[in-house]
Order: structure tokens, then sequence, then C-alpha cells
């Protein structure tokens, strides 16, 4: 959407900036089925500079045959308009506004029917609009002031019985239901810790009352779900709005549709929340203002259901002009194109590439986990060849550090260490190998997953069978897999629906049915572990007390019996179809080159944590598929963008843009890498234990294995999946550790670097430009360079002085970040 | 594991009389299972399974196993997840086949090895025992002639929270809003309504000479108050308590001195009858108070006030001072009910954990515990033969012998019941439900007899029925009336048409007789002419005769 507003704006340049181009009425259709029903309807018209404005209150609204439903304003002042049937029948509403016209179908049945109220339907949603069953009131594990409801709703049979039975004859009053304590306490008509949560006079009131009233009934039958329409999606309208700060508010409307065709209009029953209030802030009524210049995400929460729109917040007249391309060549312009569009919708205008210097350090460091040599530099600087970066690039991944470097980065995922007897060293090792061969052979990424979501056997002969001797706890290996797959976690709907997003008990149980049946045993050597397929064994659901079935994240329940059931759920999730797996995968490789993913964190991926630019995230995904999961030209894809090659350098209207990769991230060096170069440059050698002399750390295969540095500077340990498990803020250990530890000056001193220069005869001049060099991948600037050089001759021991000035720069920003 | 299960299966394949023994078949069992907390030296819940001995000896809430009956051993209703905590914790039920062990092996007579006598049984203390004080001396009381005025009349039945049968008169106390209606136990008709304008009475006692009523109660998360009446004279004597929310227990000591209540405040607050001074207050409970009760005048142990709330905490007290007495352990969720038995021996218990438990309250100590409603029990009463009568969320009212076993139960309820009560003579049992009945049952055979109206219209739509009833039936004399007379009409109308008809008919048949008369007489004229035609005619027909004259 964000994509189409800028087309459209980048070409309506010959319109009025304030004239309306078109206008949409939402919901695009209306239905009312029985005499309680109502609909709540807006009006978005779209300006010639790409811009929506709501013009509900302006707009004319008639309808066809106004028999048929009524139109009023909305009694909340949100200038919605509310459309009430009459009689039944099909019709049109017309809407005009400003010479634009637009008609929606209007069909009315059953508008003089009142059917029973339900109590999942119609009464439950009232307390999730009331906050009632939030978790700081009455959703709390334990309850609030001795009364508890299931948080968000989670267990309505369970609610039920605590309202009608749990204290007989204290909550509701059959005979009397508006002095039912239940209908007392929400009206804040009672002393209520929680005070008023709905109007005493308000049609949420009104409907508890009625449904006491009626007796209290349950839904019938002995499972009340089947009963009942089953909710299926949550449309939450208009589906995008680029607002001006300071503009008119936006309201918005949520239909609920069911599984028997019905829908609801629960613009007033839902939960509104944004996820930047700053830009946008949203009001419990769900109206919208524009504030600050930014991007907001708009939730709407009903039932087990969170929807948003995805809406921007532009300065107030501001004048900008949309960069034109300067015609070079080069850059993977599919993911350029999308990149330059939601910056054009945001009015940003994205910094210039960076110079070859800072390119070559920043691939180098990205691509193979080293600054780039002397004579690499200076190789790669005298070459005149316009396709330069393509071949360096093409060099770098070419080499082994290439696979290093993802092969650490997977271990992570896969947790790969030795633990206790449940996996010896050896059995870590011969993982580590498995996992290598297969990112130096550059196998498809889902043949990989596949085979180790699939392994079977012992943990030396088949070692991907480890996967799951680390983790052994089915719900753990559930939420593990979840994450580390599918960047989802799912850890909340162990115990109730995820708030959140779009996950259930019933999906959570149902996935780790999925790993219910897996079996171990002891291999023959007593360090080796036989992982085998049990065939029986399940997981029941703490709400029904039952086996759940197997069932796909938000997917079907596959038919598992007489197969292992990881064969159902590995095939499931590395399917090109998965609607997850691949997104994850690209977001994650982007997430390396850029700091940041797509989706961030990028094992975070839920409905209330969108993509900044979802166009970009799909189209990267159904390139990555569409080649076999080939991950080397993902990696050149996203390496040879022009994209990636921003300088870091910003500009006035970038300047705030830290989700839209409009210039370079300026990132800290993980560890491991951090390491390596420090020892690079240094020209000194590490020790790993099980490890030769030199090797680097990125190359240690249990992740057990660990020092100090590796420690302080936030090295994953791999016990948790989570990408937030490597540690990139700063400490003061860390900035101690390299000011006063071992880690820079003993190393200078172990290298004996400027020794061996000035014996060779170098001036002090000449060392420090190496240094720098080294360093910074770059000369010292003429101040740097004569500052420096004045300091060295000053002192008296010249040495002493240049191997100051390399702690210096080692200690500097500019060498520990990537930029 | 499966290897274990192998032994553990194969020993007890003996003659399959033989009942299993515990150094044969149990004790592997336990080992396996149980013995990682119950043995000497973790030792859980004072319990050590390792030895027959420390196995009979039980654990700190007493015997867990009752030789020779299953159902009754606290071990039993652990592991066949009867009851909380289900053993083992976090765990699966034992397989099929231990369980049907461990049965067995009590049910046989918990005998440690092959050829031991079955261990005796311990006799409980809760022997049938006829209840001397069943019958309060001098006449039955009765409330006077009453208004039969109610003060609110609500659309439909709603919960019956509070309901007692006075021990001395014919009359059933049923508590609703702003009411209490009074009905008399065997005609069943409504005796008066006490207005309670405090609010909702949330329980409802008699004292145990019938003399006084008392009613708790008040309007939720607002104020809690208790009123006591005079039956005889109807007469509101006491008003008590300040509470902030309604008041969902209270008694009066037996010497009438003292009122105790109790609610979602978690006090436990004695009030004096007199002034309506707190006297003391009982600060332990960790949850709503839910259930207060006196012991009877004739208990040996002395005065004693037992009081349980919403987590399941059971405490005793020794009302004057207010010092406590003990704690009896046991319950796992809300105690819904307390009931002494009328010689203040024993103490009867019930909560949402569906147990009943029967404790000795000058030992502290669990007599008897079984589950009586799954789901939850909700209320208890001691019958004068010393059985019980119990309801709960099962929708049944259940009869219980003394010791346990069930004697008999109703038919469902209409939905949760919630409130029992029984006549002194215990042959009728009230019992009010969620849905705001109270059906009365025969104790004898468990059958329904009769239901009482709890929620009774005003005065002016009775009379408006009755006005209405009366309009109708004289409407419907008028009709017969118009009807009968309608019917006479028509029978002498038939009457006369059929007179006339018989006239008509015997005139048309004289009519008829006259033509036939006239008929034959022409006839015969015509004959006599014929005759006379013939005869003048000329002979000479006959005879030929000369022609002309």
């Amino acid at each position: 959407m964000p994509f189409v507003v800028a087309i459209l704006w980048l070409f309506a340049g010959a319109l009025r900036a304030d004239e309306p181009v078109s206008i949409e009425v939402y919901p695009p259709a209306v239905r009312l089925d029985s005499a309680r029903d109502s609909q709540q309807v807006i009006v978005q018209a779209r300006l010639a500079d790409g811009r929506t404005v709501d013009v509900t209150g302006l707009a004319g609204m008639t309808i066809s045959d106004p028999k048929l439903a009524s139109v009023e304003m909305a009694g909340d002042r949100s200038g919605r308009r509310i459309l009430k049937p009459l009689s039944d029948g099909d019709g049109l509403i017309r809407v005009t506004h400003a010479g634009q016209e637009r008609a929606i179908p209007l069909r009315v049945v059953s508008a003089t029917s009142n059917p029973p109220l339900s109590f999942r339907l119609d009464v439950m949603p009232v307390f999730a609009r009331g906050g009632c069953n939030m978790g700081s009131c009455h959703g709390a594990a334990r309850g609030k002031d001795g009364f508890r409801l299931s948080l968000f709703g989670f267990d309505p049979a369970g609610d039920y019985h605590r309202i009608t039975r749990e204290l007989p004859g204290r909550r509701i009053d059959l005979g009397h239901p508006r002095a039912s304590l239940l209908w007392l306490k929400a009206t804040g008509s009672v002393s209520h810790t929680g005070g008023k949560r709905l109007p005493a006079d308000g049609d949420l009131a009104s409907r508890i009352e009625q449904w006491i009233t009626a007796g209290a009934p349950d839904d019938p039958g002995t499972d009340p779900m089947q009963s009942i329409p089953a909710l299926q999606s949550l449309d939450l309208y208009p589906p995008a709005a680029l607002l001006e700060s300071g503009g008119p508010a936006q309201p918005f409307v949520a239909v609920a549709r069911f599984s028997d065709g019905t829908d609801r209009d629960v613009t007033d029953l839902a939960w509104y929340g944004s996820n930047n209030e700053p830009a946008a802030k949203v009001t419990p009524t769900g109206v919208v203002s524009p504030e600050s210049r930014g991007e907001a995400f708009v939730m709407a929460r009903y039932d087990t259901i969170t929807t948003g729109t995805p809406l921007i917040v532009i300065p107030k007249d501001l004048a900008f002009t949309p960069p034109v391309s300067d015609g070079q060549p080069g850059g993977t312009p599919w993911i350029d194109d999308l990149v330059d569009a939601k910056l054009a919708s945001l009015r940003i205008t994205p910094s210039g590439i960076c110079d070859d210097e800072t390119f070559l350090r920043r691939a180098t460091l990205d691509l193979v986990g080293l600054v780039p040599t002397l004579e690499e530099r200076a190789a790669f600087l005298s070459d005149p060849s316009p396709d330069k970066r393509t071949r360096v690039v093409e060099q770098l991944m070419n080499r082994k550090e290439f696979v290093e470097l993802w092969v650490m980065k997977w271990s992570e995922l896969l947790q790969i260490r030795s633990q206790g007897n449940d996996v010896s060293p050896k059995a870590a090792i011969l993982y580590h190998q498995w996992l290598d061969r297969r990112i130096a052979a550059n196998e498809p990424i889902d043949r990989m997953v596949r085979d180790l979501l699939t392994a079977s056997g012992g943990t030396f002969a088949n070692p991907a069978s480890n996967y799951f001797q680390l983790e052994r706890n089915t719900l753990k290996l559930t939420e593990n897999v979840a994450q580390a797959f599918l960047g989802m976690r799912i850890q909340c709907a162990q115990c109730h629906n995820h708030p959140f997003d779009r996950w259930t008990m019933d999906d959570y149980y149902g996935f780790a049915a999925f790993f219910s049946q897996i079996g171990r045993k002891r291999g023959g050597d007593p360090r080796e572990t036989i992982v085998f397929d049990a065939g029986s064994g399940e997981v029941n659901h703490p709400i029904t007390g039952k086996p759940a079935p197997p069932k796909f994240l938000g997917g079907e329940r596959p038919a598992v019996s007489d197969r292992d059931r990881r064969e159902a759920v590995a095939a499931w999730i590395t399917s090109a179809d998965n609607p997850f797996f691949g997104r994850h995968i690209v977001n994650m490789t982007w997430g390396h080159f850029f700091g940041r993913g797509i989706v961030h964190e990028p094992d975070d991926a839920r409905v209330s944590n969108p993509p900044s630019n979802p166009a970009l995230l799909t189209e990267l995904s159904r390139r990555f598929t569409e080649t076999g999961w080939d991950f080397r030209s993902l990696v050149r894809a996203i390496v040879m963008s022009r994209t990636y090659q921003r300088s870091s350098d910003w500009n006035e209207s970038n300047r705030s843009d830290s989700v839209n990769f409009s210039h370079a991230g300026v990132r800290r060096v993980r560890a491991e890498v951090l390491l390596d170069v420090l020892v690079e440059v240094t020209d000194t050698k590490n020790k790993f234990p099980g490890l030769p002399l030199g090797s680097r750390a990125v190359q240690v295969a249990d992740g057990r294995t660990t020092n100090y540095f590796l420690t302080t500077f936030g090295r994953a340990t791999r016990e948790d999946v989570c990408t937030c498990a490597v540690r990139m803020d700063p400490s003061l250990s860390q900035a101690l550790h390299l000011l006063n530890g071992d880690a820079a000056n003993d190393r200078i001193r172990q290298g004996r670097l400027v020794e061996r220069r000035l014996t060779a005869g170098g001036t002090p001049t000449a060392v420090i430009d190496e240094l720098f060099v080294r360093c910074y991948g770059r000369m010292p600037t003429e101040r740097e360079r004569l500052e420096t050089l004045v300091t060295v001759l000053d002192a008296p021991d010249k040495r002493q002085a240049l191997e100051d000035v390399f702690w210096a720069l080692l200690n500097s920003p500019e060498f520990i970040f990537n930029h | 594991m499966p290897v274990l299960l192998g032994t553990v299966a194969s020993l007890p394949a003996r003659a399959a009389d033989m009942p299993p023994t515990f150094n044969d078949n149990v004790l592997p069992i336990f080992r396996e299972k149980c013995c990682s907390c119950h043995n000497p030296d973790k030792k859980k819940g004072g319990l050590d399974l390792t030895s027959h001995g420390q196995a009979m000896a039980g654990g700190s809430s007493g015997e867990v196993i009752a030789a020779g009956d299953a159902d009754s051993s606290h071990l039993w209703q652990l592991v066949s997840h009867a009851s909380e905590p289900k053993m083992p914790p976090e765990s699966d039920k034992l397989p099929a086949d231990m369980l049907d062990t461990i049965r067995r092996w009590i049910v046989g007579g918990a005998i440690e090895r092959s050829g031991d006598a079955p261990v005796a049984r311990k006799t409980t203390a809760i022997a049938l025992a006829a209840d001397a004080a069943a019958v309060p001396e001098g006449p039955p009381v009765m409330p006077p002639r009453l208004s039969l005025e109610v003060v609110t009349e609500a659309a439909r039945p709603t919960t019956i929270t509070a309901l007692d049968v006075s021990p001395h008169g014919e009359v059933v106390a049923v508590g609703g809003r702003r009411q209490l209606l009074l009905h008399h136990t065997a005609s069943l008709e409504l005796l008066g309504v006490l207005p309670f304008p405090e609010g909702v009475v949330k329980t409802v006692r008699f004292t145990r000479n019938g003399r006084l009523l008392l009613a708790g109660g008040g309007e939720a998360a607002t104020s809690g108050r208790v009123v006591v009446w005079d039956v005889a004279q109807a007469a509101r004597i006491a008003e008590l308590g300040e509470e902030y929310d309604e008041v969902l227990a209270a008694d009066l000591s037996p010497d009438q001195r003292l009122v105790a209540l109790g609610g979602p405040a978690r006090v436990v607050r004695l009030l004096t009858t007199a002034d309506g001074k707190v006297e003391s207050e009982l600060r332990k409970h960790t949850d709503w108070v839910t259930a207060v009760d006196f012991s009877p005048p004739a208990s040996a142990h002395g005065e004693l006030l037992a009081t349980g709330d919403r987590a399941g905490n059971l405490f005793l007290w020794e009302p004057r001072g207010g010092r406590e007495h003990g704690t009896l352990t046991g319950h796992t969720l809300a105690i819904t009910a307390i009931a002494w038995r009328r010689d203040g021996a024993v103490l009867a218990t019930v909560s949402e954990d569906g147990s009943l438990r029967l404790w000795d309250p000058k030992e502290l100590k669990q007599l008897k515990t079984w589950q009586a409603h799954p789901g939850g029990a909700e209320s208890v009463a001691w019958l004068p033969d010393g059985r019980l009568v119990t309801t709960g969320r099962d929708r049944r009212v259940k009869f219980w012998k003394a010791d346990g076993p069930l004697e008999r139960e109703t038919q469902p309820l209409a939905d949760i019941g919630t409130r029992v009560a029984a006549t002194t003579d215990g042959a009728r049992v009230f019992a009010g439900d969620w849905s705001g009945a109270v059906t009365v049952f025969n104790t004898a055979d468990a059958t329904q007899t009769g239901t009482l109206d709890t929620n009774p219209p005003p005065l002016a739509k009775r009379l408006e029925l009755a006005e209405k009833q009366l309009a109708d039936a004289s409407a419907v004399g008028q009709t017969a009336a118009e009807k009968a007379k309608a019917a006479a009409d028509a029978m002498q109308l038939a009457e006369s048409q059929v007179t006339a008809a018989r006239k008509a008919l015997e005139e048309a048949e004289s009519q008829a007789a006259d033509a036939k008369k006239l008929e034959d007489e022409r006839a015969e004229h015509v004959k006599r002419w014929q005759a006379e035609l013939e005869f003048s005619r000329p002979k000479a027909l006959a005879v030929p005769a000369p022609r002309g004259p």
C-alpha cells in the first residue's frame, strides 16, 4: 500500500494537493442481520499528493431505499455514521464528496428478529472491552479481589462457571439483574478497585443485564464452542492512512467475520493500541490523531485476533522533492525500488553511496568477519573497473571464513554446545561439522532444516539428531522450533491465548503434538544417544485435559497416523508455501547485514510487530524460495543493493530514521568477530581449548567454550535460542577491558608490530599510516596524521608512543563499530 | 521402565483368591512410585511407605490405610485421584494394574506377608448415636400471624443462599433479597415474610431451641449486617455488625451472648448481642470467611467455634477470649459449610474439593473423609440419628450413613444444590438450588414430595389472581347456565316440533283413511253402476234375437 501511495504521489504533480482524487467507504459492504445489529461506516478521501483524510462528517450519505435502514451520526462524537436496520431487503449506500462518488452494497435480513444473547458472542466481549480480563485485573493468574477471569478470555467455559456458579448467589442475581454484583461492580455503582468500567446506561451494561434477565444461560451443547459461529477474521478499516501532523483525526471501524458468514461491528468492543504513540495516538474508541512525524501501526484486538493498519504521519506543509535516480548502473533494483518507494511515502531522502574504503571494510566484516588486509585494500582501491564491488563480494563469499561465519550464526540457532550427560563434547563437534558441511556446500536451506527436524539415529552416526538431545522438554523444543525457524515467540500461548498475536492455546498444544513422540535411548557408546520415533505420546491441552491433535500453526490438522509426526511438520515448515519460514530466513539474513531486520527483533514476528517494509520482505522471501533456497544468491542480492551500500552519513530528512534503511547503520562488531579482528590487526594468535593455536573465535564449535573477552562483549551462550542472546549493548566492563585489560595492551606487545616496523627502518609517519589502515581501513586525515606525529616525536620512546597510538585506535569507536 | 513394570506385574501371579501382601506386591510399587519422597529420610507429609509398620502408622494427617475399606483410605483416595493432592504429584495416574493391586491389598486386609491375619480395622468414633438432645423442651415454637406481603418480587426465582429448618417448630426459613420467607414444614404454605432491608440474606440459622432466628447478609461490596428475631413474637431483638461487604456466614452462641460473623474481609468478628460491640476479632483466615458454627451446648470439650474460609482453612476457637483451639487440616478448596453433630462430639465439614470430612474436635483429628459431590460439596446437615445429608455441584441430595457409605440419593435437582436442611425428626429434607427452587424430599426413600414457592407474588397480585379466578369461575358458571337454557329451549322447541309432526301425521293418516274410504265408496259406486249397466244391457246380445221392434 505505501508503494501505491508513493506512485500516486509521484504522478500527481498536476493536481492541487488538497483535491480529493478518490474516496473510499469502509467497510466495503454492510450486512445487518438482526434488530439489534448496526454498522458504523467511515469515508476516507485520498488527496492528490497521496495524503488521506477522513471526510465521513462532510460526505453525503443516502440509501437507495430509505425503508431498509436508517443513517445517523454515531453517538460517540467520533464522526462515524451508524446504520441501523428498518426492514429486510438489498440496496446501495451512496456516498458523495467533493465531486467523488462511491456506492457500497447494503443487505438487511431479519430486521425485526431479536435472537437470544450468547454468552461467548455477546457477553464475553464486554469483559474484554471493559478491560476486566486484563492481566493487571481479573485476568491475573490468581484473579483480583477474589474474582478471576481468564486472561483476555481464553477459557470461556471457565469464565461462565466463575461468573455464574463459582460462588452461587454472589456475582449474579437471577431475580434482580441490576442488583447483580457483576453489574454493580462493572458500572461502578458499588466500590470497585477497578472503578467504573462501563457506563450504567450504555449498551454494554445493558447486555449484561439482559443476559442475566434471560437466566444467565450458557451457550447450548456439550461443547458450546461448536454451537456458535467461530470468529474467523477481524478487519480494521481504513487499511492504510497517510496523515498530516496536526490534521484531522481518523476514526477506525472494526468488523469481525464469523464462520457462518455473518459479521459484527466490533468497533465499540475492540481494544485499540498504537506502537508509536508520539506519532499516532489512538483513543479507546478507535480514533487516531496524527501527532508528530513517524510511522505507527494501529492495532485492534477482538477476542483472539489482533489486526492492524500501517499509518504514516508526515510533517505539515512539508516541501519535499523525491530524489531522482542518478542513472548509475548497479544495485539490486527489486530491493532498492521497494526501499525507495517506502522512503518516498515517508518523504525521506536516502543517503548517498559510501566510498570504496568504507564499502570494503563493511563488506569484509559482514561477509567474512575480518577487516581487509593492507594488500586487499590496495588491490581494491587501485582496481579501475566499474564492477569491482561485485567481484570483491564474489571473492569474499568464496572464502572459507564466509562459511565459518554462517556456521556460527546457525550454531546459535541450533544451540550447538556440549551439555552434561546429554550431549558430549564429541557429539557437539560432530554436530558442528555436520552443519559446516551443509553450509559449505551451499545446500538449500529448506533441505538442511528438513533433515535436521526429522533426524533420527545416533547422535554420533547422524549428528543432526543432537537437536533433540539439546532440548528434551517437548514444550521448550516446540517453542525453540517456532522461534528459530519461523521467527515467532509462541511462549505466551502455553498458558493463555497470545494477547498480541494470533496464537491460541489450541495452536500451541497442537504444534507441540508434533514433537510429543520423540524417543531417546542410550547408544552403544555411553556418550551417544539414539533418537527415534516412539510412535506414541501425546501432549494434553491444559484446559480440556485431553490430548491435543497435531495442528500446524495457523494451519490444518494433518493426518499423522503411521508416520513420524516430525516428517509432517518439517515438510510443512520448509514448504515454499509456508508463510513464515522463508520470510524468517531472509529477514534474519537481512538483519545480519543491516544490524536490524525488516522485522525487528528478527525472531519476534507477530501481528503487533509488523515488518517495516512488508512488500520488501515478501519479495525477498519469494525470490529466495524461487531460487531453490539458494543462500548465496540471497546474500549477493542484499550486499549488492544500493540500500546496503549507502553511507552512514545522514541528512535532515533521514536523520531520525532507523528502520527504513535510508542510511547505513553504525553497528557494534559482535564479540567473536571483534576478537578475531583484534588478533588480525595486532598480528597475534589466539588459543581456544580443543582448537589449534591461531584458530579464530568464529570457528569455535562448542557453545560452552568461551573466554573473558567473548563473554564481556556479549557472545551468545547458546543456552537460549533467542537472537537477543547475542548482546550488543555497551557495558562498563567492555570499556575497562579494552582500556586496561589484556585485550589491547598485551596483544600490542605480543604482536610487536611497531617494533618490527621500526627495526625494519619504517618512519613514524609510515607506521602511523599503517596503524590507521589496519584499524580503520583508511589512511589518516592530514590533521590526524599531524597531531599523532607531533605526539610521537615529542615522546622520548618512539616505540612506546606508537604503541600508545595503536592502543588509542583500538579503543576508538571507529574500530569497534562497523559503519 | 517397562522392565520394572514386568516384575511388578509378574509377582501377583499367585492363587487368584489370595489377597496381595505388602512385602510381595505392594512394596515394589511403592518403591518404584512413592518412596523417593515417602522414605524414612524425606518423609514427605510425615509419611514413610518403606515398611508395613510405617505405612499403617500413617502420616501427619492421620492414618492413610483403613484395612478392608479402600474408599475410606486416604492413600487410595489420593492415588486413585479421587481426592487432592493427587499422587504421585505432577505425574500421570499409576497404571491400572498397580492401582488394582493396591486396592485389592487394602480390601484384603492390608496384610504384611502371606499367612498374616488381616489388620484389624480401627473402629471409628462415629457410632450411630441416638441424639438425646434431639427434642428441646417445651411446646414447639411457631411465629405469630404474620403479614404475607412480600418486600420484593423477582422476575424469576434467584439462587438459594440461605435455608434452615427450625429444630423445634414446623417452620422452614428461606433467605432472599430484602426478605426472609417462613414456610410451614408440613403444609409448605407461606407462614409469613420477615423484611430484611439490609440486603440479601446469605445465611440463616434457628437456635437449637427454635426460639431465635438469625439472618446475616447485606449488600455486596457495600455493607453487611446480622439480625436476630424472636420467632414467637416475630420481633427483631438484635441488629449487629458494620461490615463493608456482605456477611457470608454467621452464628449465635448457645448462651446467646455472642454472634460470630465473617465475610470477604477475611476476619471473624465476635460481637456481643447485648450492645453489638466487637469483643474479639479472629485474624487468621487467608481468604473470605465462608462458614462459622458454634458447638452445641452439650459439648464435652466446652464451647468451641469452628470457622472456615475460601482457601480451605478450617480453625477451631474458644469463643471466650478468641483463643485458637486448633487447626483442622485436610480440605484443599473452599469450606462451604460446617455442621456440629448435636452432641458436639463430631464436626462435619464440606468443601469445594468435593469431600465431606468428619473431625474429632477434641483430638483435632480427622475421623473420616469421603468424596461426597464431585466438583464440590456445598452444604451438609445432620439427621437426628447421626446420619448426614449433603448437596452439591452434582445436583444431587445424598444421604449418608454415619461412617460414610452412601445410603441413597435423590433424582437430580434443577441445577447445582446450594443448601440443605432437615426437619427435627429427620423425616424430610429441604434442598435449595442455583435456579432458586427449594425441593422437599422424604428421607426414607429420597422421593420428592413437594416444593416451596420461593418467589411468591405480592398480595395485591394474589388478590387480583384470586379475583380473576373467581371471575373465571363465575364466567364459567354463567356460560354453563346459558348453555343449559339454550339446551332446554332447544329441547322444548324440538318437543313442540315432534308434537306438531305427530298431529300432522295423525291428520294425514285420518285423511288417508278418509280418502281410502271415499275411494272404496267410489269404487263401490263404479262397481254398482257397472253392474247396473251390465244388467240393463239387452240380453239379445247373448241370445240372438229378432232385429227391429
